[in-house]
Protein backbone atom coordinates (compact mmCIF):
# COMPACT_ATOMS: atom_id res chain seq x y z
CA UNK A 1 0.00 0.00 0.00
CA UNK A 2 1.54 3.47 -0.84
CA UNK A 3 1.96 6.03 2.11
CA UNK A 4 1.65 8.72 -0.28
CA UNK A 5 3.73 12.10 1.34
CA UNK A 6 1.76 14.77 0.86
CA UNK A 7 3.22 17.99 0.28
CA UNK A 8 2.11 19.47 3.33
CA UNK A 9 3.69 16.17 4.94
CA UNK A 10 7.27 17.51 6.17
CA UNK A 11 8.57 14.38 8.16
CA UNK A 12 11.83 15.11 9.48
CA UNK A 13 10.57 18.67 10.69
CA UNK A 14 7.27 16.63 12.56
CA UNK A 15 10.23 14.44 13.49
CA UNK A 16 12.45 16.96 15.15
CA UNK A 17 9.21 18.87 16.65
CA UNK A 18 8.39 15.29 18.18
CA UNK A 19 11.59 15.66 19.39
CA UNK A 20 10.93 18.45 21.54
CA UNK A 21 8.36 17.21 23.41
CA UNK A 22 5.46 18.60 20.54
CA UNK A 23 3.07 16.09 21.01
CA UNK A 24 0.90 17.71 18.70
CA UNK A 25 4.02 16.96 16.04
CA UNK A 26 4.01 13.42 16.45
CA UNK A 27 0.13 12.62 16.64
CA UNK A 28 0.45 14.00 12.66
CA UNK A 29 2.75 11.31 12.30
CA UNK A 30 0.42 9.03 14.25
CA UNK A 31 -2.27 9.75 12.13
CA UNK A 32 -0.07 9.32 9.02
CA UNK A 33 0.76 5.71 9.91
CA UNK A 34 -1.77 4.27 12.20
CA UNK A 35 -3.27 2.77 9.59
CA UNK A 36 -0.63 0.65 7.70
CA UNK A 37 0.92 -0.13 11.34
CA UNK A 38 -2.55 -1.13 12.44
CA UNK A 39 -3.03 -3.74 9.59
CA UNK A 40 -0.18 -4.60 10.24
CA UNK A 41 -0.59 -6.18 13.59
CA UNK A 42 -3.46 -6.78 12.34
CA UNK A 43 -1.87 -9.66 10.14
CA UNK A 44 0.30 -10.71 12.75
CA UNK A 45 -2.21 -11.00 15.67
CA UNK A 46 -5.23 -11.68 13.76
CA UNK A 47 -7.19 -10.07 16.74
CA UNK A 48 -8.02 -6.75 16.26
CA UNK A 49 -8.48 -5.85 19.36
CA UNK A 50 -5.11 -7.10 19.99
CA UNK A 51 -3.90 -5.44 16.81
CA UNK A 52 -5.46 -2.13 18.60
CA UNK A 53 -3.29 -2.50 21.89
CA UNK A 54 -0.68 -3.42 19.71
CA UNK A 55 -0.58 -0.46 17.98
CA UNK A 56 -1.28 2.27 20.49
CA UNK A 57 1.80 0.90 22.50
CA UNK A 58 3.93 0.88 19.30
CA UNK A 59 2.79 5.08 19.17
CA UNK A 60 3.63 5.53 22.72
CA UNK A 61 6.34 3.18 22.76
CA UNK A 62 7.99 5.36 19.81
CA UNK A 63 6.70 9.06 20.84
CA UNK A 64 8.86 8.26 24.04
CA UNK A 65 11.83 6.73 21.85
CA UNK A 66 11.96 9.44 19.25
CA UNK A 67 15.43 10.43 20.95
CA UNK A 68 16.96 7.56 19.70
CA UNK A 69 15.68 7.32 16.17
CA UNK A 70 18.15 8.16 13.83
CA UNK A 71 18.06 8.57 10.19
CA UNK A 72 14.83 10.47 9.09
CA UNK A 73 15.79 14.11 8.95
CA UNK A 74 19.47 13.23 9.09
CA UNK A 75 19.13 10.98 5.93
CA UNK A 76 16.19 12.76 3.91
CA UNK A 77 16.86 10.40 0.95
CA UNK A 78 15.75 7.61 3.01
CA UNK A 79 12.19 8.35 3.34
CA UNK A 80 11.29 4.95 4.67
CA UNK A 81 13.54 5.15 8.08
CA UNK A 82 11.09 6.22 10.09
CA UNK A 83 8.42 3.96 9.06
CA UNK A 84 10.94 0.97 9.28
CA UNK A 85 11.81 2.21 12.76
CA UNK A 86 8.02 2.37 13.76
CA UNK A 87 7.16 -0.85 12.02
CA UNK A 88 9.81 -2.38 14.29
CA UNK A 89 8.45 -0.99 17.33
CA UNK A 90 4.75 -1.85 16.29
CA UNK A 91 6.39 -5.49 15.49
CA UNK A 92 7.64 -5.90 18.93
CA UNK A 93 4.50 -5.25 20.33
CA UNK A 94 3.22 -8.42 17.81
CA UNK A 95 6.15 -10.37 19.22
CA UNK A 96 5.49 -9.37 22.70
CA UNK A 97 1.68 -10.47 22.56
CA UNK A 98 2.43 -13.73 20.54
CA UNK A 99 4.85 -14.83 23.60
CA UNK A 100 1.92 -13.62 25.97
CA UNK A 101 -0.34 -16.02 23.84
CA UNK A 102 1.89 -18.95 23.71
CA UNK A 103 2.47 -18.84 27.47
CA UNK A 104 -1.60 -19.42 27.32
CA UNK A 105 -1.66 -22.17 24.75
CA UNK A 106 -5.14 -21.81 24.28
CA UNK A 107 -4.87 -18.66 22.44
CA UNK A 108 -1.94 -19.47 20.69
CA UNK A 109 -2.07 -18.10 17.04
CA UNK A 110 0.48 -20.35 16.22
CA UNK A 111 -1.75 -23.54 16.76
CA UNK A 112 -3.05 -25.46 13.98
CA UNK A 113 -6.56 -24.83 12.93
CA UNK A 114 -9.70 -25.80 13.92
CA UNK A 115 -12.54 -28.66 12.81
CA UNK A 116 -13.98 -26.05 10.07
CA UNK A 117 -10.71 -25.40 9.21
CA UNK A 118 -10.94 -21.96 9.59
CA UNK A 119 -8.65 -19.88 11.54
CA UNK A 120 -10.71 -17.72 13.21
CA UNK A 121 -13.50 -19.81 14.48
CA UNK A 122 -11.06 -20.29 17.85
CA UNK A 123 -9.92 -16.45 17.68
CA UNK A 124 -13.33 -14.93 17.35
CA UNK A 125 -11.95 -12.08 15.23
CA UNK A 126 -13.34 -8.63 15.59
CA UNK A 127 -14.74 -6.87 13.18
CA UNK A 128 -11.89 -5.62 10.99
CA UNK A 129 -10.84 -9.05 10.39
CA UNK A 130 -14.33 -10.35 9.67
CA UNK A 131 -14.59 -6.84 6.87
CA UNK A 132 -11.41 -7.89 5.16
CA UNK A 133 -12.48 -11.88 5.60
CA UNK A 134 -16.26 -11.33 3.86
CA UNK A 135 -14.89 -9.04 1.48
CA UNK A 136 -13.21 -12.03 -0.63
CA UNK A 137 -12.99 -15.64 -0.33
CA UNK A 138 -9.66 -14.94 -1.57
CA UNK A 139 -8.84 -12.65 1.43
CA UNK A 140 -10.11 -15.29 3.60
CA UNK A 141 -7.99 -18.12 2.23
CA UNK A 142 -5.15 -15.70 2.48
CA UNK A 143 -5.16 -15.06 5.83
CA UNK A 144 -5.72 -18.59 7.45
CA UNK A 145 -2.46 -19.74 4.90
CA UNK A 146 -0.83 -17.05 6.51
CA UNK A 147 -1.47 -17.83 9.99
CA UNK A 148 0.14 -21.32 9.27
CA UNK A 149 3.43 -19.59 8.31
CA UNK A 150 5.89 -19.44 10.75
CA UNK A 151 5.80 -15.89 12.84
CA UNK A 152 9.05 -14.78 11.16
CA UNK A 153 7.82 -15.98 7.31
CA UNK A 154 4.72 -14.22 7.98
CA UNK A 155 6.34 -10.92 8.84
CA UNK A 156 8.25 -10.92 6.38
CA UNK A 157 5.67 -12.06 3.53
CA UNK A 158 3.20 -8.94 5.07
CA UNK A 159 5.82 -6.72 4.53
CA UNK A 160 6.68 -6.95 1.40
CA UNK A 161 3.78 -8.30 -0.18
CA UNK A 162 0.74 -6.75 1.91
CA UNK A 163 2.77 -3.03 3.04
CA UNK A 164 4.97 -3.10 -0.05
CA UNK A 165 8.28 -2.39 1.86
CA UNK A 166 11.43 -3.03 -0.29
CA UNK A 167 13.79 -5.45 1.23
CA UNK A 168 15.91 -3.42 2.63
CA UNK A 169 13.37 -1.79 4.82
CA UNK A 170 12.34 -5.04 5.52
CA UNK A 171 15.67 -5.94 6.61
CA UNK A 172 15.02 -2.80 8.95
CA UNK A 173 12.21 -3.64 10.29
CA UNK A 174 12.99 -7.26 11.32
CA UNK A 175 16.50 -6.64 12.05
CA UNK A 176 18.50 -9.12 9.54
CA UNK A 177 20.36 -9.30 6.72
CA UNK A 178 19.26 -8.82 3.25
CA UNK A 179 19.98 -12.35 2.53
CA UNK A 180 17.80 -13.78 5.56
CA UNK A 181 15.38 -11.22 3.99
CA UNK A 182 15.38 -12.81 0.84
CA UNK A 183 14.94 -16.33 1.73
CA UNK A 184 12.42 -15.79 3.83
CA UNK A 185 10.64 -13.86 1.33
CA UNK A 186 11.32 -16.96 -1.32
CA UNK A 187 9.96 -19.77 1.51
CA UNK A 188 6.86 -17.79 2.31
CA UNK A 189 6.01 -17.10 -1.07
CA UNK A 190 6.50 -20.46 -2.11
CA UNK A 191 4.59 -22.33 0.47
CA UNK A 192 1.64 -19.48 0.60
CA UNK A 193 1.26 -20.61 -3.25
CA UNK A 194 0.90 -24.30 -2.20
CA UNK A 195 -1.86 -23.64 0.43
CA UNK A 196 -3.37 -21.41 -1.81
CA UNK A 197 -3.82 -23.97 -4.40
CA UNK A 198 -4.23 -27.12 -2.34
CA UNK A 199 -7.45 -25.52 -0.92
CA UNK A 200 -9.30 -23.00 -3.60
CA UNK A 201 -10.96 -23.69 -5.78
CA UNK A 202 -11.52 -19.85 -6.54
CA UNK A 203 -7.65 -19.66 -7.05
CA UNK A 204 -6.90 -21.36 -10.65
CA UNK A 205 -9.07 -18.82 -12.35
CA UNK A 206 -7.30 -15.93 -10.48
CA UNK A 207 -4.34 -17.40 -11.53
CA UNK A 208 -5.28 -17.84 -14.85
CA UNK A 209 -6.52 -14.62 -14.96
CA UNK A 210 -3.32 -12.81 -13.43
CA UNK A 211 -0.92 -14.99 -15.47
CA UNK A 212 -2.82 -14.22 -18.75
CA UNK A 213 -2.84 -10.07 -17.52
CA UNK A 214 1.06 -10.75 -17.60
CA UNK B 1 20.39 -34.64 -13.97
CA UNK B 2 22.35 -31.56 -13.67
CA UNK B 3 19.63 -29.99 -15.74
CA UNK B 4 17.59 -31.06 -12.28
CA UNK B 5 20.14 -29.08 -9.94
CA UNK B 6 19.91 -26.43 -12.32
CA UNK B 7 16.50 -26.43 -11.96
CA UNK B 8 15.88 -26.17 -8.28
CA UNK B 9 18.73 -23.83 -8.06
CA UNK B 10 17.08 -21.55 -10.20
CA UNK B 11 13.47 -22.36 -8.54
CA UNK B 12 14.83 -20.47 -5.39
CA UNK B 13 15.30 -17.51 -7.76
CA UNK B 14 11.85 -17.23 -8.57
CA UNK B 15 10.46 -14.90 -5.73
CA UNK B 16 13.54 -12.82 -5.85
CA UNK B 17 12.92 -12.35 -9.58
CA UNK B 18 9.41 -11.09 -9.00
CA UNK B 19 10.52 -8.62 -6.49
CA UNK B 20 13.63 -7.22 -9.07
CA UNK B 21 16.50 -8.71 -6.43
CA UNK B 22 18.06 -10.46 -8.99
CA UNK B 23 21.64 -9.07 -10.40
CA UNK B 24 21.46 -8.85 -14.32
CA UNK B 25 23.15 -12.04 -15.07
CA UNK B 26 20.85 -14.07 -12.46
CA UNK B 27 18.15 -12.45 -14.12
CA UNK B 28 18.97 -13.34 -17.49
CA UNK B 29 20.21 -16.91 -16.59
CA UNK B 30 16.32 -17.68 -15.47
CA UNK B 31 14.80 -15.68 -18.06
CA UNK B 32 16.82 -18.47 -20.57
CA UNK B 33 15.63 -21.31 -18.20
CA UNK B 34 11.97 -20.39 -17.90
CA UNK B 35 11.74 -20.55 -21.80
CA UNK B 36 12.51 -23.93 -21.78
CA UNK B 37 10.80 -25.19 -18.38
CA UNK B 38 7.14 -25.33 -18.28
CA UNK B 39 7.28 -26.14 -14.15
CA UNK B 40 9.17 -22.86 -13.72
CA UNK B 41 7.04 -20.72 -15.77
CA UNK B 42 4.00 -22.02 -14.04
CA UNK B 43 5.59 -21.59 -10.82
CA UNK B 44 6.19 -18.46 -11.43
CA UNK B 45 3.29 -17.08 -12.50
CA UNK B 46 1.43 -18.72 -9.57
CA UNK B 47 3.91 -16.91 -7.14
CA UNK B 48 3.61 -13.36 -8.68
CA UNK B 49 -0.58 -13.94 -8.16
CA UNK B 50 0.29 -14.92 -4.65
CA UNK B 51 1.69 -11.58 -4.43
CA UNK B 52 -0.75 -10.06 -6.09
CA UNK B 53 -3.06 -11.49 -3.92
CA UNK B 54 -1.81 -10.41 -1.42
CA UNK B 55 -0.95 -6.83 -1.99
CA UNK B 56 -4.77 -6.37 -3.14
CA UNK B 57 -5.79 -7.45 0.06
CA UNK B 58 -8.39 -4.97 1.73
CA UNK B 59 -6.74 -2.49 4.18
CA UNK B 60 -8.76 -2.56 7.52
CA UNK B 61 -9.70 1.11 8.69
CA UNK B 62 -8.30 2.14 11.71
CA UNK B 63 -11.15 0.91 14.38
CA UNK B 64 -9.93 5.03 16.09
CA UNK B 65 -7.45 7.69 16.08
CA UNK B 66 -4.51 6.47 17.31
CA UNK B 67 -3.51 9.95 18.59
CA UNK B 68 -1.58 9.75 22.47
CA UNK B 69 -2.62 11.87 24.92
CA UNK B 70 -1.26 13.18 27.79
CA UNK B 71 -3.29 11.07 29.49
CA UNK B 72 -1.90 7.90 28.38
CA UNK B 73 1.49 9.27 28.39
CA UNK B 74 0.65 9.87 32.34
CA UNK B 75 -0.97 6.44 32.78
CA UNK B 76 1.90 4.83 31.31
CA UNK B 77 4.45 6.47 33.38
CA UNK B 78 2.25 5.31 36.32
CA UNK B 79 2.74 1.98 34.83
CA UNK B 80 6.29 2.62 33.73
CA UNK B 81 6.58 2.98 37.61
CA UNK B 82 6.44 -0.83 37.73
CA UNK B 83 9.56 -1.41 35.41
CA UNK B 84 12.00 1.05 36.87
CA UNK B 85 12.29 -1.94 40.01
CA UNK B 86 15.66 -2.01 38.68
CA UNK B 87 16.18 1.61 41.26
CA UNK B 88 14.14 0.06 43.90
CA UNK B 89 16.38 -3.02 43.87
CA UNK B 90 19.36 -0.73 43.52
CA UNK B 91 18.31 1.53 46.16
CA UNK B 92 17.62 -1.97 48.29
CA UNK B 93 20.85 -3.46 47.36
CA UNK B 94 22.31 -0.63 48.79
CA UNK B 95 20.77 -0.64 51.89
CA UNK B 96 21.39 -4.74 52.06
CA UNK B 97 25.16 -3.54 51.72
CA UNK B 98 25.07 -0.41 54.40
CA UNK B 99 23.16 -3.04 56.41
CA UNK B 100 26.21 -6.04 55.99
CA UNK B 101 28.74 -3.43 56.83
CA UNK B 102 27.08 -2.49 60.08
CA UNK B 103 26.91 -6.01 61.17
CA UNK B 104 30.02 -6.84 60.10
CA UNK B 105 31.66 -4.26 62.28
CA UNK B 106 29.71 -5.06 65.11
CA UNK B 107 30.35 -8.70 64.71
CA UNK B 108 33.86 -7.52 64.80
CA UNK B 109 33.47 -5.38 67.71
CA UNK B 110 31.97 -8.30 69.35
CA UNK B 111 34.97 -11.25 68.97
CA UNK B 112 37.49 -9.21 68.33
CA UNK B 113 37.41 -6.14 70.04
CA UNK B 114 36.63 -7.00 73.13
CA UNK B 115 37.28 -4.12 75.25
CA UNK B 116 38.92 -1.47 72.70
CA UNK B 117 37.31 -1.96 69.44
CA UNK B 118 33.93 -1.10 71.36
CA UNK B 119 35.14 2.14 72.87
CA UNK B 120 35.58 3.60 69.31
CA UNK B 121 31.76 3.24 68.82
CA UNK B 122 31.30 4.78 72.50
CA UNK B 123 31.88 7.91 71.15
CA UNK B 124 28.38 7.63 69.46
CA UNK B 125 26.49 6.91 71.81
CA UNK B 126 26.86 9.72 74.92
CA UNK B 127 23.38 9.86 76.18
CA UNK B 128 23.83 6.30 77.43
CA UNK B 129 26.72 7.86 79.30
CA UNK B 130 25.16 10.96 80.39
CA UNK B 131 22.78 9.04 82.00
CA UNK B 132 25.34 6.66 84.43
CA UNK B 133 27.42 9.83 84.03
CA UNK B 134 27.78 10.29 87.63
CA UNK B 135 31.39 11.02 86.47
CA UNK B 136 32.14 13.70 85.06
CA UNK B 137 32.49 12.60 81.79
CA UNK B 138 28.85 13.03 81.30
CA UNK B 139 29.52 15.28 78.57
CA UNK B 140 32.09 14.00 76.67
CA UNK B 141 32.21 10.58 77.92
CA UNK B 142 35.08 9.51 76.24
CA UNK B 143 37.29 12.77 76.67
CA UNK B 144 36.41 12.94 79.82
CA UNK B 145 36.75 9.63 80.95
CA UNK B 146 40.96 10.18 80.01
CA UNK B 147 40.63 13.42 81.76
CA UNK B 148 38.93 11.83 84.35
CA UNK B 149 42.34 11.31 85.68
CA UNK B 150 41.83 13.82 88.23
CA UNK B 151 41.68 11.33 90.30
CA UNK B 152 41.03 13.24 94.01
CA UNK B 153 42.15 10.77 96.72
CA UNK B 154 39.36 12.45 98.69
CA UNK B 155 37.15 10.76 97.08
CA UNK B 156 34.89 9.10 98.15
CA UNK B 157 35.04 5.53 97.42
CA UNK B 158 31.73 5.69 96.77
CA UNK B 159 32.06 8.11 94.13
CA UNK B 160 34.34 6.31 92.32
CA UNK B 161 32.35 3.37 92.34
CA UNK B 162 29.58 5.54 90.59
CA UNK B 163 31.83 6.24 88.02
CA UNK B 164 33.37 3.29 87.13
CA UNK B 165 29.43 2.54 87.05
CA UNK B 166 28.90 5.00 84.76
CA UNK B 167 31.50 4.33 82.31
CA UNK B 168 30.67 1.15 81.99
CA UNK B 169 27.12 2.39 80.59
CA UNK B 170 29.37 4.71 78.26
CA UNK B 171 30.15 3.81 75.05
CA UNK B 172 34.01 2.34 76.02
CA UNK B 173 32.09 -0.09 78.56
CA UNK B 174 35.02 -2.74 78.25
CA UNK B 175 37.42 -0.59 79.05
CA UNK B 176 34.97 0.63 82.34
CA UNK B 177 34.50 -2.93 83.02
CA UNK B 178 38.29 -4.02 83.36
CA UNK B 179 38.92 -0.60 85.81
CA UNK B 180 35.73 -1.19 87.76
CA UNK B 181 36.80 -4.22 88.41
CA UNK B 182 40.01 -3.52 89.19
CA UNK B 183 38.96 -0.93 91.38
CA UNK B 184 41.60 1.73 90.62
CA UNK B 185 44.69 0.37 89.60
CA UNK B 186 43.02 -2.09 87.68
CA UNK B 187 40.97 0.37 85.89
CA UNK B 188 44.27 1.55 84.27
CA UNK B 189 45.32 -1.20 83.16
CA UNK B 190 42.18 -2.05 81.06
CA UNK B 191 42.98 1.35 79.91
CA UNK B 192 44.16 0.93 76.44
CA UNK B 193 40.88 0.60 74.58
CA UNK B 194 38.85 2.75 77.27
CA UNK B 195 40.76 5.33 78.60
CA UNK B 196 37.40 6.61 79.89
CA UNK B 197 37.21 3.82 82.25
CA UNK B 198 41.01 3.99 83.62
CA UNK B 199 39.84 7.41 84.14
CA UNK B 200 36.91 6.20 86.49
CA UNK B 201 39.16 3.79 87.96
CA UNK B 202 41.93 6.59 89.11
CA UNK B 203 38.84 7.86 90.81
CA UNK B 204 38.65 4.43 92.22
CA UNK B 205 41.69 5.85 94.07
CA UNK B 206 39.35 7.92 95.79
CA UNK B 207 39.40 10.65 93.63
CA UNK B 208 36.38 12.16 92.22
CA UNK B 209 36.89 13.56 88.99
CA UNK B 210 34.81 16.21 88.07
CA UNK B 211 35.05 15.86 84.60
CA UNK B 212 32.72 19.11 84.57
CA UNK B 213 33.31 20.06 80.86
CA UNK B 214 32.09 22.94 81.78
CA UNK B 215 34.95 24.08 83.93
CA UNK B 216 37.38 24.94 81.42
CA UNK B 217 39.96 26.82 82.97
CA UNK B 218 40.96 23.72 84.53
CA UNK B 219 42.07 21.94 81.52
CA UNK B 220 45.58 21.75 82.00
CA UNK B 221 45.55 19.00 84.62
CA UNK B 222 43.20 17.31 83.13
CA UNK B 223 45.54 16.75 80.26
CA UNK B 224 47.98 14.99 82.27
CA UNK B 225 46.08 12.60 83.65
CA UNK B 226 46.36 13.08 87.55
CA UNK B 227 49.99 12.08 88.59
CA UNK B 228 48.29 9.70 91.46
CA UNK B 229 46.42 7.51 88.49
CA UNK B 230 49.26 7.20 86.27
CA UNK B 231 47.58 4.24 84.82
CA UNK B 232 45.41 6.80 83.32
CA UNK B 233 44.74 5.44 80.24
CA UNK B 234 44.36 8.64 78.46
CA UNK B 235 44.66 6.98 75.59
CA UNK B 236 40.95 7.33 74.43
CA UNK B 237 42.18 8.26 71.35
CA UNK B 238 41.15 11.84 71.11
CA UNK B 239 39.94 11.79 74.55
CA UNK B 240 43.22 12.78 75.80
CA UNK B 241 43.03 16.41 74.66
CA UNK B 242 39.41 16.87 76.13
CA UNK B 243 38.64 19.80 78.42
CA UNK B 244 38.10 18.31 81.23
CA UNK B 245 37.46 20.32 84.80
CA UNK B 246 39.18 18.01 87.25
CA UNK B 247 36.35 19.40 89.59
CA UNK B 248 37.52 20.00 93.27
CA UNK B 249 36.74 17.27 95.30
CA UNK B 250 34.13 18.31 97.13
CA UNK B 251 32.04 16.24 94.56
CA UNK B 252 30.31 15.71 97.58
CA UNK B 253 27.77 18.54 97.24
CA UNK B 254 25.16 17.27 94.68
CA UNK B 255 24.30 20.68 94.42
CA UNK B 256 26.61 21.21 92.26
CA UNK B 257 25.71 22.38 88.65
CA UNK B 258 26.80 19.36 86.83
CA UNK B 259 24.42 17.02 87.30
CA UNK B 260 27.29 14.17 87.02
CA UNK B 261 28.44 15.10 90.62
CA UNK B 262 24.88 14.88 92.12
CA UNK B 263 24.99 11.58 90.52
CA UNK B 264 28.10 10.66 91.73
CA UNK B 265 27.17 11.00 95.14
CA UNK B 266 24.42 8.99 94.97
CA UNK B 267 26.17 6.13 93.69
CA UNK B 268 28.58 6.52 95.71
CA UNK B 269 26.86 4.60 98.08
CA UNK B 270 28.20 0.89 97.55
CA UNK B 271 31.41 0.14 95.78
CA UNK B 272 31.73 -3.18 96.16
CA UNK B 273 28.60 -3.29 94.37
CA UNK B 274 29.97 -1.47 91.31
CA UNK B 275 32.19 -4.13 90.54
CA UNK B 276 29.62 -6.02 89.96
CA UNK B 277 27.66 -3.76 88.49
CA UNK B 278 30.07 -3.15 85.81
CA UNK B 279 30.60 -6.50 84.53
CA UNK B 280 26.43 -6.19 84.31
CA UNK B 281 26.95 -3.31 82.16
CA UNK B 282 29.23 -4.88 79.76
CA UNK B 283 27.51 -7.70 79.29
CA UNK B 284 24.61 -5.93 78.36
CA UNK B 285 26.29 -4.06 76.09
CA UNK B 286 27.52 -7.12 74.42
CA UNK B 287 24.00 -8.20 73.78
CA UNK B 288 22.38 -5.00 72.78
CA UNK B 289 25.20 -5.36 70.19
CA UNK B 290 24.06 -9.03 69.55
CA UNK B 291 20.59 -7.47 69.05
CA UNK B 292 21.26 -5.03 66.88
CA UNK B 293 23.64 -7.26 64.58
CA UNK B 294 20.98 -9.99 64.47
CA UNK B 295 18.81 -7.12 63.72
CA UNK B 296 20.68 -5.89 60.87
CA UNK B 297 21.26 -9.43 59.58
CA UNK B 298 17.31 -10.13 59.55
CA UNK B 299 16.95 -6.36 57.88
CA UNK B 300 19.49 -7.52 55.33
CA UNK B 301 18.46 -10.68 54.46
CA UNK B 302 14.60 -9.76 54.08
CA UNK B 303 15.91 -7.02 51.53
CA UNK B 304 17.61 -9.51 49.76
CA UNK B 305 14.57 -12.07 49.94
CA UNK B 306 11.90 -9.43 48.85
CA UNK B 307 13.99 -8.38 45.63
CA UNK B 308 14.01 -11.87 44.40
CA UNK B 309 10.64 -12.45 45.20
CA UNK B 310 9.68 -9.53 42.97
CA UNK B 311 12.24 -10.39 40.55
CA UNK B 312 10.57 -13.42 40.20
CA UNK B 313 7.02 -11.88 40.53
CA UNK B 314 8.13 -9.89 37.50
CA UNK B 315 9.51 -12.20 35.41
Amino acid sequence: MALGVGADFDEPDLIARSRQGELAAFNVLVERYQRPLYNLCLRMLVSSEAAEDATQEAFIAAYRAIDRFRGGAAAPGRPAGFRAWLFRIGVNACYDELRRRRARPAASLDQPRGESGRAWDIENPGPALEEIAETAELGRAIQEALRVLPTDQRLAIVLCDVQGLDYAEIAQVMGVSLGTVKSRINRARSRLRALLLSRGELLPSRFRQTSEDR
Amino acid sequence: MLWLSKHARLRNNLSPYIDGRLTASQATALKAHLAVCETCSRELDELRATATALNELPQAEAPRSFAITPEMLERKAAAGARPTPALGVGMRLAGAAVAVVLAVVLVGDLTVGGGGGASREAGSQPAEESRLAQIPGATDTSKSGESGAYAQPSGNADSSTSQSNARAAAPCAPAGVPAATGSAAGGAAGGAGGPASGGGTSGGNGSIETPAGTAPPEPAPTSTPSPQSPNIAATCGDASGSVVAPVAPTTASPSAADTRLGAAGNAATTPAASESNEDGGASTLRVAEIVLAATLLAIMSGIVLEAALRRRRIA
